[in-house]
């Protein structure tokens, strides 16, 4: 990946215009007082140090060199859950602003000097450990090694049996559905979280790793029922090489719905609400190369030049998971008030569950709290970790949550 | 400047352990920098001094508890909740720095037709409350993402809907103030235990003591809640939109429509100005899109409209002669949404509307006509959640000339004076970005009674560029002699300087004396003088509340050029 540093945002630095954008969704979006919230971290710490405002005079103070503390800034820059939503509210008016890439920029300039809490190190000694091989593999999924399309079940499919079952019971539908399927003989991690937490290194380690495999593999196709591994696959990698296209699973399943191959009979009689997950959502859009440099035009006019992609979330999956739950017979689908590109996080990214605890449970708490109001019997998201995440936060009172494919499976026939 | 531990550990035990950080980091990120935050207090290239800590109080108690702290131990303290002006950051180094976030309850009265709010309810939220029940609110002139409360107590509060809806300092009714002396007042209905619903009374109504000139700036206490009057809203309980990120557009029924009328000169722009304000059929009027320029209007509202373009698309919208014919047709423009109450109202409106245009000789832009452009305009209006486009050209920007206190015939007069100077300086210099000299906007109804434009120019430069910045100063170094020559008072970019000095610490009286001794109603702030003795004797809070001490006054006539800065 393209080498940066800190030194390498100074101009975004000190553009932000600390108007706070960042706090909220996009203004235009919002529907309530309790829903307007866009950035957990915030929402948690109330400080505007947790802001991406914040980060980025934060990252000004660095870049001069000057002191601002050591233990408390490291506990800031890492409680930040890379969910993105910043991002999205920023651009809505800056065209020359990047606050997820500077956020995690933060992060990987206080790993590269030594500034690194315990329990991120913990986190990130944890899943190295593990290595690219973790997960599920062919044997365990039922499934071969050799076919057209590569089959990666996700990054935490595994810590469940629940998850796993559904997962291995939705490749084998897709198998009857016609779909080449195969798996790597040995498991597979993607190391998205290594990069949100900071750990570029140790994640560009991992994904030439993968992406070896994946290229070795001779699929023509990647699909996967996890968002993190999309968010790698469609994203991260190509810059690194990966030249395999991905598809996730509800891309998958709207296909075959859509075609007639997938029919969906079963009764599924429940009102639900669903919830992106970010990393399937405004963090998926493909990557697009781009070289260049800023070019100044009418005197002070900041442009790119040539044209660089935004990258605001408007290309994430979000209609193939809605398509199939409106293809389930007697399934209504209630929308909450933060969706899509807006998507509240919920609480899982950046090994912000293990980091800190607090933190991801306000996150889970504020999306389960917004999924109650909704009036859906149940919220149902499309990814394995977001999934886990959610029903880990449940509290008394809160909708229980679903995993899509279980609905998908039993309206197919197939519990 | 570090702060006494047990002074700490009193803070503390007001707010609890987790409302109160004295941390470096945390710290770093309450101080303005100048040149970014310029909503408004600059171009500087410095950032305001540290606090000593962040409190983050729940409630006017607790505000109260640590403002009688900081009195009785002398301590600076200044409240914000948005942040998004230098106001609302310390300018002492024996300081506090109250963030009022926790603070963000929106109650609507219905039956009453208005809100309680707390500091960090912004005006998005206030409004998508208010539209459940049937009602709208006064959006202030920096946008959705800014607190009404400090708007309405601290500053003046216009917005493009201000016509309709009210200026924010016409809408403050009772309200809780926790004094600088740390004493809570509750004024109006309130102050006599009869509720929010009036400012004046039954009970003590302090507006002018408590507001001021133009707002206390922060610097009268803390205002912890409020009740704001809201307006009628013919629409539905959410206001949809459509599109993708970031040329969101409205989704509305019928009864709406957004115009860009354009004006063969400033003349008759003035007069067709005049009788929108007198028929009042507009929901908002504002020149809006000439901030980002005269010659490239047409192409930015081109590119915002538009989620596939960029502005690296400008130079070739500018050669567009589509765009530019457009762009030239809205030279003397304004921007204005009509809301239906009914049927009937809308074809009144539009059939007014058509005989304003035709006694002052105006017409309907047909390219802000544009399904498309309509829809992304109508949101920007109403919503006003996109006001951070203020800063899209060049990554800053700052007011100036501000034609605020003159009417709109005035303004009018002087706008292509004004703007030959900008476009000069853009032409000479790299320092400001080259948008062709006018880059003029402001709202309908600026000023109570008479009615008026606030004309304020923008300056779009580049926090990032050091040259930039110093080149925008000197800029208005010669803005701020012509506006004097006019008579017009000092410019907007320079009367900032007046409330703190350029290194973000506040300023003496002996320098305030200076300022307004000649100023042309030295009363106003003798006034103000008299009122901070009297509610604020120990000087806590800083110098945006202006003051000038009686004996100081001078009537000479050779000083009057030196008026402000």
């Amino acid at each position: 990946m393209k080498e940066r540093t800190l030194a390498d945002f100074r101009p975004m630095q000190e553009r932000c215009s600390n108007c706070s954008y960042c706090k909220f969704i996009p203004l235009d979006k919002i529907r309530s007082r309790e829903f307007a919230g866009g950035c957990p971290s915030i929402g948690y710490y109330n400080f505007n140090t947790y802001s991406a405002r914040g980060r980025f005079q934060l990252g000004v103070a660095l870049n001069r060199g000057e002191d601002v503390g050591e233990k408390d800034l490291e506990q800031v820059v890492f409680s930040c859950l890379s969910c993105g939503a910043c991002d999205v509210s920023c651009k809505i008016c800056r065209y020359n602003l990047e606050p997820l890439a500077h956020n995690i920029a933060l992060k990987e300039a206080l790993i590269e000097r030594g500034m690194v809490p315990g329990r991120v190190a913990e986190e990130r000694d944890r899943l190295m450990a593990a290595g690219a091989r973790a997960g599920l593999c062919a044997a365990d999924l039922g499934l071969p090694v050799q076919g057209e399309v590569l089959f990666l079940p996700g990054d935490r499919t595994q810590e469940s049996p629940e998850t796993a079952d559904t997962v291995c019971r939705a490749a084998a539908l897709l198998r009857r559905c016609g779909l080449d399927i195969a798996a790597l003989s040995e498991g597979f991690f993607s190391g998205a979280v290594l990069y949100d937490m900071g750990f570029r290194k140790d994640f560009e380690e991992i994904a030439k790793e993968n992406i070896a495999r994946i290229e070795a593999s001779g699929a023509k196709e990647v699909v996967t029922p996890c968002a993190d591994t999309f968010y790698a696959l469609n994203r991260l990698y190509p810059e690194l090489g990966l030249t395999v296209p991905v598809r996730h699973i509800t891309q998958v399943l709207a296909d075959l719905i859509a075609q007639g191959t997938l029919r969906l009979t079963q009764e599924v009689p429940v009102r639900v609400t669903y919830h992106d997950p970010c990393s399937l959502g405004r963090k998926g859009e493909a990557y697009e190369p781009w070289e260049g440099e800023e070019k100044k035009i009418l005197n002070q006019v900041h442009t790119w030049e040539p044209r660089r992609p935004r990258y605001i979330g408007n290309d994430g999956v979000y209609d193939a998971p809605r398509a199939v739950l409106r293809a389930i017979p007697g399934l209504e689908l209630a929308e909450m008030e933060r969706i899509r590109e807006y998507g509240y996080s919920c609480g899982e990214g950046a090994g912000i569950p293990e980091i800190d605890p607090g933190l991801a449970a306000f996150a889970a708490h504020g999306r389960l709290d917004e999924a109650k109001a909704s009036e859906a019997e149940q919220l149902v998201t499309a990814d394995p970790s977001s999934l886990l995440q959610l029903r880990s936060a449940r509290r008394d009172g809160d909708l229980p949550v679903t995993d899509l494919l279980t609905l998908v499976l039993a309206a197919a026939g197939e519990e | 400047m570090d702060m006494r531990e047990d002074l700490y550990r009193e803070f503390e035990a007001i707010v609890g352990p987790r409302n109160i950080s004295r941390d470096k980091s945390v710290l770093e990120t309450y101080r303005c920098m100048a040149s970014q935050n310029s909503a408004h207090y600059g171009p500087y290239k410095v950032r305001t001094p540290f606090p000593m800590a962040v409190l983050l109080p729940g409630s006017s108690e607790e505000v109260q508890k640590i403002i009688r702290l900081c009195n009785r131990e002398g301590i600076h303290f200044k409240a914000s909740s948005t942040f998004w002006s230098a106001q609302g950051y310390v300018s002492a180094d024996n300081a506090v720095q109250l963030d009022l976030r926790r603070m963000d309850g929106v109650e609507i009265d219905a039956e009453n037709g208005i809100a309680i709010i707390e500091p960090y309810a912004i005006a998005g939220v206030i409004q998508a409350e208010a539209m459940k029940y049937g009602y709208t609110c006064n959006i202030q002139g920096v946008g959705g993402s800014s607190s009404t409360v400090a708007s309405t107590a601290g500053w003046q509060g216009p917005g493009p809907s201000s016509l309709f809806t009210g200026t924010n300092y016409d809408n403050l009714l009772a309200c809780e103030w926790v004094l600088p002396n740390g004493e809570i007042l509750r004024t109006g209905s309130l102050g006599s235990g009869d509720g929010w619903f009036c400012g004046e009374g039954p009970g003590p109504s302090l507006r002018a003591i408590l507001r001021g000139g133009v707002g206390t700036a922060g610097d009268m206490g803390v205002c912890t809640k409020m009740a704001v009057k809201l307006a009628p809203w013919p629409g539905p309980d959410h206001l949809a939109s459509r599109g993708k990120a970031p040329a969101y557009k409205a989704d509305l029924p019928d009864n709406f429509r957004c115009y860009t009328l354009c004006f063969p000169d400033w003349e008759h722009w003035a007069h067709g100005v005049q009788l929108l304000h007198e028929n009042r059929i507009t929901y908002t009027s504002h020149r809006q899109f000439n901030m980002f320029g005269c010659d490239i209007k047409g192409a930015m509202v081109k590119i915002l409209s538009d989620e596939n373009k960029q502005l690296c698309d400008l130079p070739e919208l500018l050669e567009d002669p589509e765009v530019k014919a457009a762009t030239q047709d809205m030279h003397c423009d304004m921007q204005i949404v009509l809301a239906g109450m009914s049927e009937a109202d809308l074809a009144y409106k539009e059939a007014a509307l058509d005989e304003i245009l035709r006694i002052s000789g105006g017409h309907r832009s047909q390219f802000m006509a544009e399904k498309e452009i309509e829809d992304w305009a109508l949101l920007y209006f109403i919503r006003m959640g996109r006001k951070n486009l203020n800063y899209v050209l060049c990554g800053s920007y700052e007011g100036h000339f501000g034609l605020a206190r003159t009417n709109y015939y005035l303004a009018a007069s002087l706008v292509e004076e004004a703007s030959a100077l900008k476009k000069h300086w853009e032409e000479t210099t790299p320092y400001l970005a080259k948008v062709g000299g006018n880059s003029s906007m402001g709202g309908l109804a600026g000023i109570g009674g008479g009615g008026g434009v606030s004309w304020e120019f923008f300056a779009h430069f580049d926090s990032f560029d050091d040259a930039s910045v110093k080149g925008v100063a000197e800029y208005f170094g010669e803005t701020n002699k012509w506006m004097g020559a006019k008579g017009l008072g000092g410019c907007m970019g320079k009367v900032n300087e007046g409330s703190r000095r350029p290194d973000g610490y506040d300023r003496s009286q002996e320098e305030l004396n200076k300022m307004f001794q000649y100023a042309p109603q030295p009363g106003v702030f003798t006034y103000q003088w008299k009122v901070r003795e009297a509610f604020n004797p120990n000087h806590l809070t800083g110098t945006y509340y202006k003051t000038l001490e009686p004996s100081a006054v001078r009537t000479d006539v050779e000083g009057a050029a030196s008026i402000f800065i």
